[in-house]
C-alpha cells in the first residue's frame, strides 16, 4: 500500500533518501537522537564497554619525519554496521594527528567525529553512526576511516586500536573486528 | 601511552613478511613513478585532482619560477600619503597578479557562506574553492573575516570526493605541522587566528589544475539590537592603519614589522573595480515562521517557505564581498523575554541566561545627560562614511535637551575638540557645534589614542552621567593598546561605541562598549542615521539596570562568563553563560539599580528533564570563557593568560588566538620543490577609497 507523504501531517511524513525510506519523521528523529544520546554516553565512560583488542600497528620513522595514512577496518561480519565507536592510542606521544578521513563505504564516508578532550589525554575517540537503511550499509571487512598522522624522525612507535563497540541498525552489539593498516603512498 | 608488556605479542615472523611486502610495493611504486611522475600526479593520482578547474587562457604562459622573489602582488600606492597601514594604504590603487606582463588567475575562486538560524543561534558553514590555474604547485593564502564572537569548531580539506577534518593544536605545533607537510609536498591546510575577528587561511601543494576546498564551520549567539535579532557575516577585511611605536622592526630595510602585540596583521587589497575577486554565494535558513525581516546591506531574494522554516539567498553581484551582510529578522509569536536555555549530560551541564531589558522602563524619565562624541576624521573615513557619522552627530545635537551638556572632539594624528569644558546645550552652542561638525573632513591616519585620551580625560560634570559616543570604522592595528587605555583610564565615563561604514572593525567596537560598560551599534553608508542615533539617545537616556546581580539560590552554578553581567540597556539583551549540573524547579532572582531604586526580578527555572537540551550552550560557554580570559589579558596587560586560553580551546576543540587547525592528506606527496604562496587580496570596502564611490 502506498501512502502519498502529502497526506499525512508533517510528523508523521516518510523521510526517504535516495529513495529509501527512513520512516517516519518521528522515528527518525527518535532513531537518530537514541544514536547521539548513545555516543554521547559512550564518550563519557568508555571503559565499561565491550572493547576488543588486536593487533598493533608499527608506524615508521624516517630521518626528517614522515606523514603517514593509517587505515582503519572493520569487519562486521554478516551483520550491516550502524555505528560504532573506536580507540586509537600509540605508543609514543610524539605520533601528532594531523586529520581524519571517512572510509571508503558510503555510509561512512564523511569523516566521523573525533573527541577533543580525549585527544588532549593521547587518545583518539572517533565515533559515527549512519542512519541509512540496512542495504546500504557495509556488511564485512570495510574501511570506515584514516587517520593522517605525523610520525617524527627517529621516533618508532605502535599504534593500537580499541574498538569501544559497534552495532548494527537495531542497536544490537556486533562482535566485530578492527584492524589497522598503514596506506602504502604512491 | 605505553604498551602494557602484557599486551605485547610476539610479531617478528609477520612483521617480517609485511615488511618483504612493504619493500617490494615501495620500489614498484618508485619505479613507476620515476617513470613519470609530474604527469602522473598531475592526472592519476586518486582522490588528489577530481575536481579539474578551467585554466585562464593566460595561465599557460605563466612560469612561477620566472617570477621574482614570493612577492607577486603588484601594489601601487598613492604619492604622499602620511599615514603608514599594515597591508595596504586606503587609497591602495589596482592590485593585480603580473607575470611576463598578463594577469594571471586567483587561486580563490569562490567563498559559499550557509547560515542556519535556530533561535538566537547560528550555525553557519563557510567554504572556500582553492584552484590552481599555474603549471606548478601552489600555496594559496587569504586573509579573511568572521565574526568577533564566532566558536570555530570544525575545519574541513576536501579534495574531491575525499573529506579530511582538520585537529585543533597549539598554534606553532600546527603550523610546525603545516611547514613541514608543505615541505614533504604534502596537500595541507592551516587556519590560524590573527585577530578575533580576522583569520589566514594557507593551503599548501594545490596540484596544477587541480583543486581544494577548505570549509570551516562555527556558531554564535545573535545579539537582539532594539527590537530584532541580527546575523552579521563579515565579508570582507579592510586595511588597518597601525602607528609606528606599536611596530618593532620598524627600520626601512626589515622586512617585516611585528606588532607588540604580537598579533602580526597583513592583507592585501584588491582594486575597487573587482576584477578577478572571487564569487560569493550565502544562503540563510531561519526555522521558525520569520514574521518580519530586513536585509541592511545587499539585495536578497526569499526562497522556499513552508512550515517552520524559511529560506534567503543573496542575489549575486560582483560588489557582493564590498560590505557585511546585515539580515535582522523577528520570529512570528515569539516573546521577548529574559530566558533561561539549558543543557546537560549524565555528569556535566551548561547554560546560557539572557536578560531583555522590561518595556516599562522606557516610560520612566530621561536623566540630564553629558554626552561626548568622539569622531573619528582619518582618511580611512574619508567620503560616504564621515558624511554618515556629520549627518549622525548633528541630529544628535539637535535633539539634546536644554539640561543636558555636551562636547565634541575629533582625531586622526592628533586630536582636536571644540572647547575646553563641558558645553550647555544652549541653541547658540547647538549651532556653533553644528557649524564645527559640518566642516569636519576625513585624511591622515588614525592615532585614536590621542582621541581615547582627549575623551576620557576631559574634564566631568559630575552632575550629570557621562555618555562618550565614539564614531569610527576602527580601522586600526593597535586595538589592544586602545582597549588596555580604555580599561586603565575610564573612570565613571560609559563608551557607546558607533561603528560606521560598510566594513567597520567590529571586534573593535564591540569591545570598546563592552569595556567603557555601554552599548555598541552600527551605521552603514545606507542606513538612516536619524534612526541610529535616535535608538542610542533613547538608549542612554533611560536608565539602564546597572549592578546587576544574580541570586542563584541553591543552584550549584561555576564559572560564571562574564562573572557579573554588564548592565542593561534599553534595546539590548545582556547574557551570562555558566557550568550547572542539576533538575527540578528552582527560582533565581536578578537584582540592579534602575533610576538609584532597587530591582529584584524572580525567574522560574524547569531543569526538568535533567539530560538533553542545545547542544550548543557547551561551546558557548567555552567559547565565552575564552574571550573573558583574552578581556583580563587586555584590562592587565601583564597578566599572561595565553595557557588557560589554549588549554580551553583544545579541550573544547575550538580556534584561538593560541590554537590553529591543520589538516593534512599524508596519503599521496608531491615534489618536494620550493613552491609559490599566491595571496587573494580582499576587496576594498565599499566607500573607501575609491574617489568614485565617494559622493
Amino acid at each position: 500500500m502506498s501512502v502519498r507523504a502529502a497526506s499525512l501531517p508533517p510528523q508523521q511524513r516518510l523521510l526517504c533518501i535516495s529513495g529509501v525510506s527512513l520512516g517516519s519523521a518521528r522515528q527518525v528523529v527518535r532513531r537518530s537522537t537514541a544514536w547521539i544520546l548513545s555516543l554521547l554516553l559512550l564518550f563519557s565512560q568508555p571503559h565499561c564497554l565491550l572493547a576488543a583488542e588486536v593487533d598493533p600497528l608499527a608506524l615508521r620513522s624516517a630521518p626528517q619525519g614522515r606523514f603517514e595514512s593509517v587505515d582503519i577496518w572493520l569487519d562486521s561480519g554478516a551483520s550491516p554496521l550502524a555505528a560504532y565507536q573506536l580507540e586509537v592510542t600509540f605508543s609514543s606521544r610524539a605520533i601528532k594527528l594531523v586529520g581524519v578521513e571517512g572510509g571508503d563505504a558510503p555510509a561512512f564516508r564523511d569523516p566521523p567525529h573525533f573527541d577533543p578532550r580525549a585527544l588532549q589525554r593521547d587518545r583518539v575517540v572517533l565515533a559515527a553512526f549512519s542512519l541509512r537503511p540496512p542495504l546500504q550499509l557495509p556488511v564485512g571487512s570495510a574501511r570506515i576511516a584514516r587517520l593522517q598522522v605525523f610520525v617524527p624522525a627517529h621516533v618508532s612507535a605502535e599504534a593500537r586500536i580499541t574498538l569501544v563497540t559497534a552495532s548494527d541498525p537495531e542497536r544490537r552489539i556486533l562482535a566485530a573486528k578492527p584492524v589497522l593498516k598503514l596506506l602504502s603512498r604512491l | 601511552m605505553n604498551p602494557s608488556p602484557a599486551t605485547l605479542r610476539p610479531a617478528f615472523p609477520r612483521a617480517f613478511a609485511r615488511a618483504l611486502c612493504r619493500g617490494l610495493l615501495i620500489l614498484l611504486a618508485f619505479l613507476l613513478i620515476s617513470c613519470d611522475r609530474r604527469a602522473r600526479w598531475g592526472t592519476t593520482l586518486p582522490g588528489r585532482n577530481p575536481l579539474r578547474v578551467a585554466a585562464p587562457a593566460v595561465s599557460a604562459q605563466v612560469d612561477l619560477s620566472e617570477a621574482a622573489g614570493d612577492e607577486l602582488w603588484i601594489i601601487s600606492r598613492p604619492d604622499g600619503s602620511r599615514g603608514r597601514r599594515t597591508g595596504n594604504a586606503a587609497q591602495a590603487g589596482r592590485l593585480v597578479t603580473r607575470i611576463d606582463g598578463r594577469e594571471a588567475g586567483l587561486p580563490l575562486q569562490a567563498t559559499e557562506v550557509n547560515a542556519r538560524i535556530s533561535g538566537d543561534l547560528v550555525t553557519v558553514s563557510y567554504l572556500q574553492h582553492y584552484a590552481n590555474p599555474y603549471p606548478d604547485p601552489i600555496e594559496a593564502r587569504y586573509v579573511f573575516p568572521l565574526p568577533e564572537n564566532a566558536a570555530v569548531r570544525d575545519f574541513l580539506m576536501v579534495m574531491g570526493e575525499r573529506r579530511i577534518r582538520g585537529v585543533v593544536r597549539a598554534r606553532a605545533e600546527a603550523e610546525e605541522l603545516y611547514r613541514e607537510a608543505k615541505r614533504q609536498g604534502h596537500a595541507a591546510s592551516l587556519l590560524t587566528q590573527e585577530r578575533p575577528n580576522v583569520f589566514t587561511q594557507t593551503v599548501a601543494n594545490i596540484a596544477p589544475g587541480g583543486a581544494i576546498d577548505v570549509s570551516i564551520h562555527y556558531l554564535h549567539a545573535l545579539p537582539f539590537l532594539d527590537g530584532w535579532h541580527e546575523l552579521v557575516v563579515p565579508l570582507t577585511v579592510a586595511p588597518r592603519f597601525t602607528p609606528s611605536h606599536w611596530t618593532s622592526n620598524s627600520s626601512p630595510s626589515s622586512p617585516s614589522k611585528v606588532p607588540k602585540d604580537h598579533q602580526p596583521f597583513e592583507t592585501a587589497t584588491s582594486s575597487p573595480d573587482r576584477a578577478g575577486s572571487p564569487s560569493v554565494s550565502l544562503a540563510l535558513e531561519v526555522v521558525g515562521t520569520v514574521e518580519e525581516h530586513e536585509c541592511l546591506s545587499h539585495a536578497i531574494e526569499t526562497g522556499d517557505r513552508t512550515a517552520g522554516r524559511q529560506e534567503f539567498r543573496l542575489i549575486p553581484a560582483a560588489d557582493a564581498a564590498t560590505r557585511d551582510f546585515v539580515f535582522r529578522y523577528r520570529i512570528a509569536g515569539e516573546t521577548v523575554k529574559t530566558q533561561f536555555q539549558a543543557y546537560q549530560t549524565k555528569d556535566d551541564g551548561f547554560f546560557r541566561l539572557t536578560l531583555y531589558p522590561p518595556r516599562q522602563w522606557l516610560a520612566l524619565d530621561p536623566i540630564p545627560l553629558e554626552l561626548v562624541f568622539v569622531l573619528d576624521c582619518s582618511g580611512s573615513m574619508s567620503g560616504r562614511p564621515i558624511e554618515q557619522a556629520k549627518a549622525a552627530v548633528s541630529h544628535a545635537l539637535s535633539s539634546l535637551q536644554r539640561e543636558d551638556s555636551f562636547q565634541i572632539i575629533t582625531f586622526s594624528m592628533t586630536a582636536s575638540q571644540l572647547g575646553p569644558r563641558p558645553m550647555a546645550a544652549t541653541p547658540g552652542n547647538i549651532r556653533r557645534a553644528l557649524d564645527y561638525v559640518r566642516d569636519l573632513r576625513g585624511e591622515d591616519g588614525t592615532m585614536m589614542l590621542n582621541g581615547i585620551r582627549a575623551a576620557l580625560r576631559f574634564p566631568h560634570d559630575p552632575s550629570r552621567l557621562r555618555f562618550i559616543c565614539f564614531l569610527t570604522d576602527g580601522l586600526i592595528g593597535n586595538e589592544s593598546e586602545i582597549l588596555t587605555e580604555v580599561a586603565r583610564e575610564l573612570g565613571e565615563s560609559r563608551i557607546f561605541s558607533c561603528g560606521v561604514g560598510s566594513a567597520p572593525n567590529r571586534y573593535l567596537m564591540d569591545a570598546l562598549a563592552r569595556m567603557g560598560r555601554g552599548a555598541a551599534a552600527y551605521l552603514s553608508l545606507d542606513q538612516d542615521p536619524v534612526k541610529v542615533m535616535d535608538d542610542f539617545l533613547q538608549r542612554i537616556a533611560h536608565p539602564a539596570l546597572t549592578d546587576i546581580r544574580i541570586d542563584w539560590g541553591d543552584l550549584p552554578v561555576a564559572e560564571l562568563y562574564p562573572p557579573r553581567p554588564a548592565d542593561l540597556f534599553v534595546g539590548r539583551t545582556v547574557s551570562v553563560a555558566g557550568r550547572l549540573h542539576a533538575h527540578g524547579r528552582h527560582t533565581i532572582h536578578i537584582t540592579g539599580r534602575v533610576h538609584q531604586q532597587s530591582v529584584r526580578m524572580p525567574l522560574e527555572i524547569d531543569l526538568d528533564p535533567p539530560a538533553g537540551g542545545v547542544a550548543a550552550l557547551e561551546t558557548l560557554w567555552a567559547r565565552g570563557k575564552i574571550g573573558y580570559l583574552a578581556d583580563r589579558m587586555l584590562r592587565s596587560p601583564g597578566t599572561d593568560l595565553a595557557r588557560s586560553i589554549r588549554q580551553v580551546a583544545l579541550e573544547y576543540g575550538l580556534m584561538s588566538p593560541y590554537t590553529a587547525f591543520v589538516a593534512v592528506d599524508g596519503a599521496h606527496a608531491g615534489s618536494r620543490t620550493r613552491i609559490k604562496t599566491i595571496e587573494t587580496p580582499s576587496q576594498l570596502p565599499l566607500g573607501m577609497g575609491s574617489p568614485a564611490e565617494r559622493p
